[in-house]
């Protein structure tokens, strides 16, 4: 998944929004780090659209201007939550190995005999929680 | 409301498909207004009046316009096949400039089309996009201008003038191809790394794949078949794309109907007249390798060989005629099709080698023959094809010329030796007993449904 669908998706997994509330939300939910264009928003919801993974909803005229209405499908809510998952994992092991680099390795005498080399172990690095 | 910033939006949505403008023009200017208000800018920026063209380019390479794109790159692609068939390499130098232009401007729409492909999965913007498309434009014109220059320096060196500075431009054009056709591919390559999280062995890694990628491209556009097969591919895979967009259901005429399977009587039947000609098509290969042995007259291995294909080409047409009755329970129309033109691609083969060595008339048999095959491998696909007529009569073109250009003319003349080996297989299956006899009669009232 690309990083503007996956910004796209998320601002719409909270419910339908129209073209330019999806490019205000997706810039506050970066933290101002992904700022969509109007041209690139619309080519990518119509990717999406074309993936089945958002539809429109139905367009609306606000103030004499044009509004669409996009909403995430089940695929859509699928698909991000599966690369939801893999970041977040991605994130725990990232982590998992950062800690395990800046916790100082305890002498071979003073480290309990049920767990031995934690701290050295690739394996075991993994599995300490974030 | 800004009319003089409306008035330069709606012109710039001009470069975006009419059809396009229709559906989504209105909601895209609103959009577009409502983002300048809150950024307070009087004019589109530099940068969003570009974008607004690129996505406008980009937006009309629908599949319909990436399968013409393809089909017209294949076209282009047969040229310099077709001309060295016809010896148009010995004619006017702007002869070879019009099969160079036709060679490297089929190039260029393949790899065009293959990119607008690649564009659909969003891998890469459309502002990357098009100036991707701008630097494989100038790729191929440069890698035109090597082919000529070598052209050129080969005739110079032959006649003993001296290179000309043209002449002497071969490795200059070959770098500056290599540059922007590499410049081409990188945004691909660097999208394709983008997870990597250190920048430097990103682009490393990208720069060496878009270098190595741009180098294959050069050499295959170097090869006539190379354009041709990239194309059929590409022609393949649009269609495709056009099949699976949403259209009216329509009645499907080719749609298999209930076919009979093979009666255990006509498999032996098939499994005898597979063998004959298999033993006929052995004794056609022993005859043409070591028939000049045999003593018979005067007759040399040249000699013997051309008898041998002469009667295996014959021969091979039964082979064809036993596989065809075969499959027809299982591919439906297109295998008689298929078999019609492989047959009278084996009886131009025999009529080639039935004449004098060296007539000219064997050799424009034999590409007769070579498209024959070709024509005979697309309606082998007819069934994998999309529905609509015109594509369909495209894609058989297609798959026809990338086959007759490829491995037509040796793949025909080779007949000869490849068939005893198609009958023992055949007359092996057919001879056997069928896998689930039972299955078959019990799936055929379902598929009736």
């Amino acid at each position: 998944m690309t990083e503007t669908s996956f910004w796209i998706l998320t601002a719409l997994s909270a419910g339908a929004r129209h073209g330019y509330a999806i490019l205000n939300e997706v810039a506050e939910l970066s933290d101002g780090a992904m700022k969509l264009r109007v041209t690139t928003l619309y080519a990518s919801l119509e990717r999406l659209e074309r993936q089945s993974h958002v539809r429109a909803t139905g367009d609306e005229i606000v103030e004499g201007r044009a509004r669409r209405y996009y909403e995430i499908t089940d695929v859509g809510r699928a698909q991000l939550e599966a690369e939801a998952a893999r970041l977040a994992q991605r994130a725990t092991v990232a982590q998992a190995r950062i800690a395990a680099q800046t916790t100082p390795a305890r002498p071979a005498a003073a480290r309990p005999s049920s767990s031995p080399g934690v701290a050295f172990s690739p394996l075991a690095s993994t599995a300490v929680p974030a | 409301m800004n009319t003089r910033r409306r008035n330069r939006y709606q012109r710039l949505l001009r470069w975006y498909p009419a059809a396009w403008r229709r559906a989504n023009g209105q909601l895209m200017l609103d959009t577009l207004e409502q983002a300048a208000d809150s950024h307070e800018r009087a004019l589109p920026s530099l940068s969003e009046a570009w974008s607004i063209r690129a996505h406008g380019l980009v937006e009309r390479a629908t599949p319909a316009a990436i399968t013409v794109a393809a089909g017209l790159a294949l076209a282009l692609s047969a040229v310099p096949t077709a001309a060295l068939w016809a010896g148009g390499f010995n004619s006017s130098a702007w002869l070879l400039a019009l099969v160079f232009g036709a060679q490297y401007g089929g190039a260029l729409l393949a790899s065009l089309a293959v990119g607008a492909l690649l564009l659909r999965t969003g891998l890469i913007p459309a502002e990357q996009a098009v100036r991707a498309a701008a630097a494989a434009a100038l790729a191929w014109t440069f890698g035109a201008l090597m082919a000529a220059s070598w052209s050129v320096g080969f005739d110079e060196a032959d006649a003993g003038t001296g290179l000309s500075w043209f002449g002497n431009a071969i490795l200059l054009f070959a770098f500056l191809a290599w540059l922007f056709g590499t410049l081409a591919v990188l945004p691909l390559t660097l999208a394709a790394f983008r997870h990597l999280a250190s920048q430097a062995t990103r682009w490393a890694l990208g720069l060496s794949l878009a270098a190595a990628s741009a180098l294959a491209w050069g050499i295959m556009g170097l090869l006539p078949a190379g354009p041709i097969l990239v194309s059929a591919a590409t022609l393949f895979a649009a269609s495709r794309l056009m099949a699976a967009t949403p259209r009216t259901p329509r009645n499907r005429p080719n749609q298999p109907a209930v076919r009979t399977p093979l009666s255990l009587r006509r498999r032996h039947q098939l499994a005898v007249v597979a063998a004959a000609s298999a033993i006929i098509g052995l004794g056609c290969v022993a005859f043409a390798l070591t028939g000049s042995l045999w003593g018979i007259g005067t007759l040399d291995a040249t000699d013997t060989m051309r008898i041998g294909i002469l009667v295996g080409s014959l021969a091979s047409t039964i082979t064809v005629a036993a596989s065809a009755v075969a499959l027809f329970a299982r591919v439906g129309p297109p295998v008689v099709a298929a078999a019609a033109a492989l047959t009278a691609a084996l009886v131009m083969v025999a009529l080639s080698y039935a004449l004098r060595d060296g007539d000219p008339k064997g050799w424009m048999l034999l590409i007769l023959a070579a498209v024959a095959t070709g024509l005979a491998g697309g309606f082998i696909f007819t069934p994998l094809l999309p529905a609509r007529w015109w594509l369909r009569a495209l894609l058989v073109a297609g798959i026809g010329a990338a086959i007759a250009a490829t491995v037509g003319i040796l793949g025909i003349i080779m007949a000869t030796f490849i068939s005893p080996v198609v009958a023992i297989v055949l007359a092996v299956m057919m001879a056997r007993p069928p896998r689930s006899p039972h299955a078959t009669h019990e799936l055929a009232p379902v598929n009736a449904g």
